[in-house]
């Protein structure tokens, strides 16, 4: 496994360096500078405001202002591309030739491509006699056509509009006899002789004067040229093929205004009429219908706006403007309908993403990562820390142990977009994985002719954002009262003689972090390549914390002739990281359990070269000693890597039927080594009677997935319609492999688990196997206003009582656009309200699958008595015929835009039921068992997303930006099996004598219950759900600066504050006259004291960027483009919660049961500074 | 063409998908299904170990019999900054249904008893087995049940346990009343006796070290008589006491103390895979009152208080609590805790002599233990009243079996609770654990469901 490791990770980085040296060989000479101006209209000569204008390449960039004049400054002097770019348009590149500084760009929208204007051609010439006297007042006409023109004075004459065709025209002359002459469909000038014996004849004029038009053909949707499409001018007659580069030159171009025909193979064939004065154009040439399809996860969609559900998207930037270390950190905030909440404050992750809310209760909660069409794990695997802590008691792992979820290696640069489908019925083709939502990564690729490469180095620094403080005591009396006479802390008081110490702060640092990224890509019509590298360092503000991250990525596109498209991308990890030790623990040894009964009194510094004694700490756990010597590392390597085919199998000769075959599989393969080293010589290492102990832990995790799926699209010669069917089949397997060696009593402090004389090993293993088959079909109707959508996935699953069986999930959508068909409005015509209004709806069922083990009634066989082996019953009871959670989603919304796009808004309202629940039924434990899988039950889940954005400033230099999400869902059970009122979550908490989450018929499904008195009354105290969540987003852009901030809003929800319990129990709360008051009540049985509102509002991020003038750019270096930023994560947290931070979960990832805060890992706040450089 | 042969490399592979075979045994653990219906030997003797490390498992954890019973029973105090329920609710409050120390001694003893009805199920189906070596396996199965059922009563007392457990899962036995347990516990332990009779020379499986000299059928049928004798004590039943005594292991002709310790053990190692004695913890401490008590002699001499308790090198505090003093009663992780000795059952037989009108052949029996094990001097004067009597057993029993999980079960079968001295006035003195949340949630309207610890 790591031998593999290891020579792919050589062959990721030979293959990074062979993209740089590729890229760099592509890049142009380095142009001087000029400026371009020039102005953007549609198709029918009107400006088009806000179109973005870019040289490509890394260039400059303008916006076109209400006139759609731009000026673009800094431009290369050489012949340069430009991409013009506009909402609602067809994004274009265009050449622009050496030395053009003016140009009229023309947009034209694509989609419906406007009919094709017959081609007509303006016949001119000029009548004369026998004599060549010119004739005035000739009547000349076209045979058929009813056009016709009389000859001026000096005989001559034009007659516009006639038909490309042979035509023939007759002359009418007075005294004249009556002469007709046959016109070639490619003559414009003709020269007519009347009054002779002789038939006439017609003579060549002087040549027109003559222009040369040059452009490039190119797909739109994916921006690669069409190489040899052939391009028909009958104006002259010319037949000219694109070149490799999609480029073509008309020579000997007629001056007025004259038609081209444009055809490729697999093509639309676009008539086009090229104006006068015109010298240049782009020609989009887009794929027959069909071909147009995105392949939406398994099953493709024809077009994506028509997707039926509120998709959330967030692109690169968005996820990039402020750095984080892992791309959860880098969603916080700007996703509608997702609640994203960490776990601590710990370096390197540790994250939990809730869509549409819960949707189980003992099921898989996390949502389905699905990166390049590999389905990834996003598994957290406990430490082992477990074995100091004892946070839980027995067992060698915890979900106590503050795990990463594993989503937290990918780099978060290498993300194009994160798309998210929250529904059911978005998610419904993932099937029995689906019900927490899919999370669809793509990651960036290499775009043809645009060889690009981007060096970014940042510095940061990160401190702690909040303290708790602790208790300053006045006398020794005071000591005593609180301690007893006897405590040895009452000697203590005396001795430090007023003198007190911040413990939080002795434990805290400064952490200084930097960041290096570099990537290339580029490509051609043949092939593209993306490579990049990370590397980051970012030490914890705990001392002895950190988090290293390296990653390295390579994705290559081939084209293998004209149908066979194959892709293959490799993505390295490698993350090492420390998190010291925190959450729960029963043994005195998690750093703030210690300093919560440490009071500041105590001094915890070395004295004499060594740490004294915690008097305070029955463990005699010194922090400062344990945040020195221990060790809790974990040191990942995990290799994502997949392959993609692409087969146009069939295709008919009119393009209007076409089968395009699909495969791919996929592996993310991962090591994890887990490594905690705590010292015989910590103070607390004699705790159980076995000085030192070190865990040496080890998990593989391998998730392969293989997929094949055909597509056949169709339109029939009426383009009534479009359709695609598709179906397919997939397998995917997970196998996870854990090993937890725990050694205790380590001989001579020796970490090596051999050493120690008290081994446990623990072994827990995984293995799923799953197979699908799909069916899909999706039709456009009614000029596609109308998309319809319904798809049928069966799935079996190792996981299901019943491997054999086939669980069918059915999916329905269907969208309608309110706004006709642009079909290039008559002038004049008034424009409508909304540029985009459209309503959707949408079914879809997906399931969560029982998790590996609930099948089985299982005998524990890793116990023994003396080295004697024997079995013992298992805790729970399985079920043999367990089956998947079943949920049901309905749901509608609208879009719209208005206001030339300045208004966009989405709302979208859901109702999600899910039944068939697979529910963990606390036995009467006189059974012998304390719990039993079954199914059974149901909940429910309605909420509403909104999103609103507005450009309220956008006309002159002030860009602004603002956008507003919404998240709000309730939860409620509404049903649990006969014989069941209630039970409790016992994988979470402690008992409702300190708060637990209670799952009751007709209740939400997050409330949490308590003790409230003496005689054990249990209550309703809280509720683990917020309110809502508001994200709130900001970008202003002021010539070449940009503002942005992000702000995340939780309202309500309630966390139980265990850690102000500890503090209030040790003496130790700095509000000690309110501790005792709440310790009072807690006495009396009442937990409320600690279930405390978790509202907060955090300036999650804000930055500012400052794109260097070109001009400087390049004299600092070989550097085309350069950003100078400074950010900041986490800047500010406003909540009146007396804890540490808001967002906590001493249970980590939990499906129901965060919001224990048990002296966990403080937050911090991050400043970066940060340089981009693109070459 | 080669269009043809892609295509027809796909179609195989799609072809190829469906058939997969998915089904994935249990990785992890063997599954009781197999225990069940097709038992064989190998796996019923690891089901009969398995029993002996069930019945050990929260034996001496740090939240375990032992301690908690100690804590209940003011002998111990566990001063966990981590867990406040240590004092809260053992000592100061009421023992709460809900919690992992209310709910308490109830799943595990009832896992390992379920366990046990699997093995005397399976054990009846292995042909492998000799007549001799079922008997075996019956006779021990059914004293490991009886010591199980045994702590479950030891600690719920007069709200009673369920006796009736080998029923499928989702049928449930009644909960009876303490005077039923007793009387099935001891009818377990007669039918295991008897079944020892005729188990032949050895067990088909090996005991723990612990069981040192008692790990054959017969020698192990002394262990079986001695429970019995204890069991028969709590019932009052004192002639059926003195009858098992005498087929128990029980020896007064013994000069030290290690003849007193002479019996079985939980045994516990820091081999892998076993379990260590967790009452090696710094958060124990021994109670005060223990210093307050020994004086009831007039004399800190008492040989069991300084063999046991020692000085801590730093006194322990929490929630108003301290205690200078600590135990040594257990030394280390593999340091082994009794399960019934030799200086339990001369005890047990003082009772059953007292209360069988006895009593100057139960103060011979008193005074041995308390001249031998406490270096004390004897009480004379002749046969005392009942309540003198009781006063000098209790003293002697809380000394003799000091932090071995009796006193708290002691002082109530005498009516002694009140003795317990409380820390502070707003303690409480807990009598009886109630029954476990989960076990009443799945008893609606059961009366012993009302009960509380108080």
């Amino acid at each position: 496994m790591r031998r593999r490791s290891f020579s792919s990770f050589a062959w990721a980085v030979m293959a990074l360096f062979f993209a740089v040296t590729i890229g760099s060989a592509f890049a142009q000479p380095k142009p001087k500078g000029r400026d371009l101006v020039g102005n953007v209209v549609d198709a029918d000569q009107k400006p088009v405001a806000n179109a973005t204008v870019t040289v490509t390449g890394g260039g400059p960039t303008a916006t076109t202002a209400a006139d759609g004049a731009f000026k673009l400054t800094g431009a290369g002097t050489g012949t340069l591309a430009i991409e013009i770019k506009a909402d609602g348009f067809t994004s274009r590149t265009i050449p622009v030739l050496a030395g053009t500084t003016t140009l009229a760009l023309q947009l034209v929208i694509v989609r419906p491509p406007a009919p094709a204007a017959a081609p007509t051609r303006t016949i001119a010439g000029v009548v004369t006699d026998g004599n060549r006297n010119p004739i005035a007042g000739a009547r000349v006409s076209v045979r058929d056509s009813g056009l016709s023109a009389t000859t001026a004075a000096d005989g001559t004459f034009a007659i516009t509009g006639v038909a490309a065709a042979d035509v023939t025209v007759d002359v009418e002359a007075a005294g004249q006899p009556p002469a007709s002459l046959a016109v070639a469909a490619d003559r414009t000038a003709i020269a007519v002789t009347v009054g002779q014996a002789g038939a006439p004849t017609d003579q060549q004029p002087p040549p027109p004067t003559t222009r040369r038009v040059v452009g490039r053909v190119i797909d739109p949707s994916s921006k690669e040229p069409v190489a040899g499409a052939q391009i028909m001018v009958p104006a002259n007659g010319a037949v000219i093929f694109t070149e490799a580069d999609g480029s073509f030159v008309i020579e000997n171009a007629p001056a007025e205004p004259f038609g081209v025909q444009v055809s490729a193979g697999g093509r639309e064939t676009r008539d086009l009429q090229i104006a006068a004065g015109q010298t240049s154009l782009d020609i989009d040439l887009i794929l027959v219908e069909g071909e147009q399809i995105v392949i939406e996860g398994r099953a493709p969609a024809i077009l994506k706006t028509n997707l039926a559900n509120g998709a959330s998207v967030i692109d690169s930037k968005d996820l990039n403007r402020v750095t984080s270390a892992t791309v959860d950190a880098a969603m916080q905030g700007k996703l509608a309908g997702a609640n994203l909440q960490f776990n601590s404050g710990a370096p390197g992750g540790g994250a939990q993403l809730r869509l549409r809310g819960i949707s189980t209760i003992n099921g898989q909660s996390s949502p389905l990562y699905v990166i390049d069409g590999v389905v990834i794990s996003n598994i957290a695997v406990p430490s082992g820390a477990n074995a100091i802590t004892a946070a839980a008691a027995g067992g060698n792992a915890s979900n106590q142990d503050n795990p990463v979820n594993r989503i937290a290696d990918l780099n978060p640069n290498d993300i194009e977009t994160v798309e998210v489908l929250k529904g059911a019925s978005a998610a419904a083709l993932y099937g029995s994985k689906a019900a927490n939502g899919v999370v669809i990564i793509t990651t960036k690729r290499g775009r043809q002719g645009e060889n690009r490469v981007e060096v970014t180095q940042r510095v940061g620094f990160a401190t702690v954002s909040n303290k708790l403080g602790s208790r300053t005591f006045n006398s020794a009396q005071e000591v005593m009262d609180a301690f007893g006479d006897t405590s040895p802390l009452v000697q203590a008081y005396i001795d430090a003689n007023g003198q007190t110490f911040d413990h939080e702060a002795e434990i805290q640092r400064t952490a200084f972090s930097r960041e290096t990224l570099a990537s290339a890509s580029g490509g051609t019509d043949k092939g593209n390549y993306y490579g990049s590298v990370l590397v980051r360092d970012e030490p914890g503000v705990v001392i002895g914390t950190f988090y290293e991250k390296q990653t390295g990525r390579v994705a290559v596109g081939y084209k293998l002739g004209d149908r066979l498209q194959l892709g293959f991308t490799a993505n390295l990890m490698h993350s090492l990281s420390d998190r010291g030790l925190t959450n729960n623990d029963n043994t005195g040894t998690s750093y703030y359990v210690v300093l919560s009964g440490t009071p500041n009194f105590v001094d915890l510094n070395k004295q004499g070269g060594l740490y004294p004694a915690n008097p305070a700490i029955g463990s005699g756990a010194n922090t400062l000693q344990s945040v020195e010597l221990l060790q809790n590392r974990e040191d990942l390597w995990r290799l994502i890597g997949g392959a993609n085919a692409a087969l146009d199998a069939y295709r008919s000769k009119d393009g209007r039927s076409q089968v395009k075959v699909l495969a791919n599989f996929g592996a993310d393969d991962f090591n994890q080594k887990n490594n905690i080293v705590s010292p015989n010589a910590l103070l607390y290492e004699p705790a159980d009677g076995l000085a030192g102990t070190s865990i040496d832990a080890t998990t593989t995790n391998l998730n392969f997935n293989v997929g094949t799926g055909v597509v056949w699209s169709y339109q029939p010669a009426s383009k009534k319609f479009r359709s695609a069917l598709s179906g397919g089949l997939t397998y995917e397997t997970v196998d996870l492999n854990s090993v937890y060696v725990t050694a205790q009593d380590l001989t001579a402090s020796q970490p090596s688990v051999d050493s120690g004389t008290s081994i446990n090993v623990l072994q827990n293993r995984l293995r799923t196997k799953e197979s699908g088959i799909y069916v899909q079909e999706e039709v456009a109707l009614l000029e596609d206003r109308l998309s319809l959508l319904a798809g049928l996935l069966g799935e079996r699953s190792s996981l299901n009582g019943n491997p054999d069986k086939y669980f069918v999930y059915p999916k329905v959508a269907a969208v309608y656009s309110l706004i006709p068909p642009d079909d290039g409005a008559a002038e004049g015509e008034a424009k409508p309200a909304f540029e985009v209004l459209r309503v959707r709806g949408a079914y879809g069922e997906a399931g969560n699958r029982p998790n590996y083990g609930q099948k089985f009634t299982a005998l524990n066989a890793t116990n023994n008595i003396d080295g004697n082996a024997g079995i013992v019953l298992g805790v729970n009871a399985g079920d043999p015929s367990i089956e998947p959670e079943r949920q049901r989603e309905i749901e509608a919304g609208t879009d719209l835009a208005t206001a030339d796009q300045r208004i966009v808004a989405e709302l979208t309202l859901y109702q999600r039921n899910i039944s068939n629940l697979l529910l963990q039924r606390a036995l009467p434990t006189s059974t012998g068992f304390t719990n039993e899988f079954f199914n059974g039950g149901a909940m429910r889940n309605r909420g509403v997303e909104a999103a609103l954005q507005a450009r309220p400033l956008g006309e002159g230099k002030i860009d602004w930006t603002t956008r507003a999400i919404l998240t709000l869902n309730r939860s409620s059970v509404t049903d649990l099996p006969e014989g069941i009122d209630r039970f409790d979550i016992t994988a979470v908490g402690f008992g409702t004598g300190l708060g637990a989450y209670r799952i009751e018929e007709g209740k939400s499904a997050t409330q949490i219950v308590g003790t409230i008195n003496a005689d054990g009354d249990v209550a309703v105290v809280g509720n683990g759900e917020p309110d809502f969540r508001v994200g709130w987003s900001n970008i202003v852009k002021v010539d070449r600066f940009t503002f942005g901030m992000l702000v995340d809003w939780q309202q309500g929800s309630e966390i139980i504050n265990l850690t102000r319990l500890l503090y209030d129990f040790g003496n130790n709360s700095p509000d000690a006259e309110a501790a005792a008051m709440r310790l009072a009540a807690f006495s009396d049985g009442d937990i409320r004291p600690y279930v405390e509102d978790a509202s907060f509002v955090k300036l999650r991020e804000i930055s500012a960027a400052y794109d260097l003038p070109k001009k400087i750019a390049e004299q600092i270096g070989p550097v085309k483009t350069m950003q100078l930023a400074v950010s900041a994560r986490n800047l500010l947290t406003f909540s009146n919660y007396s804890g540490l931070d808001p967002e906590v979960s001493n249970f980590g990832s939990q499906p129901i049961g965060r919001n224990y805060d048990v002296a966990p890992y403080p937050p911090s706040r991050s400043f970066w500074l940060s340089i981009t450089a693109g070459l | 063409m080669r269009t043809i042969t892609i295509t027809t490399i796909l179609a195989a592979l799609l072809a190829a998908v469906p058939a997969c075979d998915l089904d994935v045994p249990d990785l992890n653990n063997p599954g009781i299904d197999d225990l069940e219906e097709n038992p064989t030997a190998p796996a019923v003797t690891a089901a009969c170990t398995g029993l002996l490390i069930g019945n050990r498992r929260n034996h001496a954890a740090a939240n375990g019999f032992v301690a908690q019973l100690g804590i209940v029973g003011r002998e111990a105090y566990n001063f966990d900054q981590a867990d406040p329920r240590f004092v809260g609710e053992l000592l100061q409050g009421t023992l709460n249904r809900g919690s992992p120390f209310g709910g308490n001694f109830w799943t595990l003893p009832y896992a390992n008893v379920r366990l046990a009805n699997t093995v005397l199920g399976a054990v009846e189906k292995v042909p492998d087995f000799s007549p001799e070596e079922k008997a075996g396996i019956r006779g021990f199965t059914k004293t490991i049940m009886a010591l199980d059922l045994l702590e479950v009563i030891s600690t719920r007392d007069d709200i009673g346990a369920v006796i009736d457990t080998n029923k499928p899962i989702g049928d449930i036995g009644a909960i009876v009343d303490k005077t039923m347990v007793l009387t099935e516990i001891a009818r377990l332990l007669d039918d295991g006796a008897m079944d020892l009779m005729g188990a032949g020379d050895e067990f088909p499986f090996k005991l723990s070290n612990g069981f040192a000299g008692f790990d054959e059928p017969m020698s192990f049928r002394t262990v079986n008589r001695a429970v019995r004798a204890r069991v028969a004590a709590y019932q009052k039943n004192y002639a059926v006491a003195l009858t098992a005594l005498g087929e128990s292991f029980i020896d007064d002709t013994m000069v030290t103390v290690a003849d007193l310790d002479v019996g079985v053990y939980y045994s516990y190692s820091t081999g892998p895979g076993d379990t260590t004695n967790a009452l090696i913890n710094p958060n124990i401490f021994a109670h005060p009152s223990l210093k307050t008590d020994v004086m009831m002699n007039g004399t800190a001499a008492d040989l069991r208080f300084t063999r046991k308790v020692e000085m801590a090198e730093k006194p322990g505090s929490a929630q108003g609590l301290t205690s200078d003093i600590v135990f040594t009663i257990y030394t280390s992780p593999a340091s082994p805790v009794a399960l019934i000795r030799n200086e339990e059952l001369l005890l047990l037989r003082a009772e059953a002599k007292f209360f069988t009108s006895d009593a100057a052949g139960a103060m011979t029996d008193l005074n041995l233990v308390r001249t031998t094990s406490g270096g004390l001097a004897m009480i004379g004067g002749g046969a005392p009243s009942e309540d003198a009597f009781v006063t000098a057993l209790l003293y002697e029993r809380e000394f003799s079996l000091l932090f071995e999980g009796h006193r708290w079960i002691d002082v109530r079968r005498f009516g002694r609770l009140d003795t317990l001295p409380l820390d502070a006035p707003d303690h409480t003195r807990n009598r009886r654990y109630p029954i476990p949340q989960a076990e009443c949630n799945a008893r609606p309207g059961e009366a012993a469901c009302e009960l509380t610890s108080i």
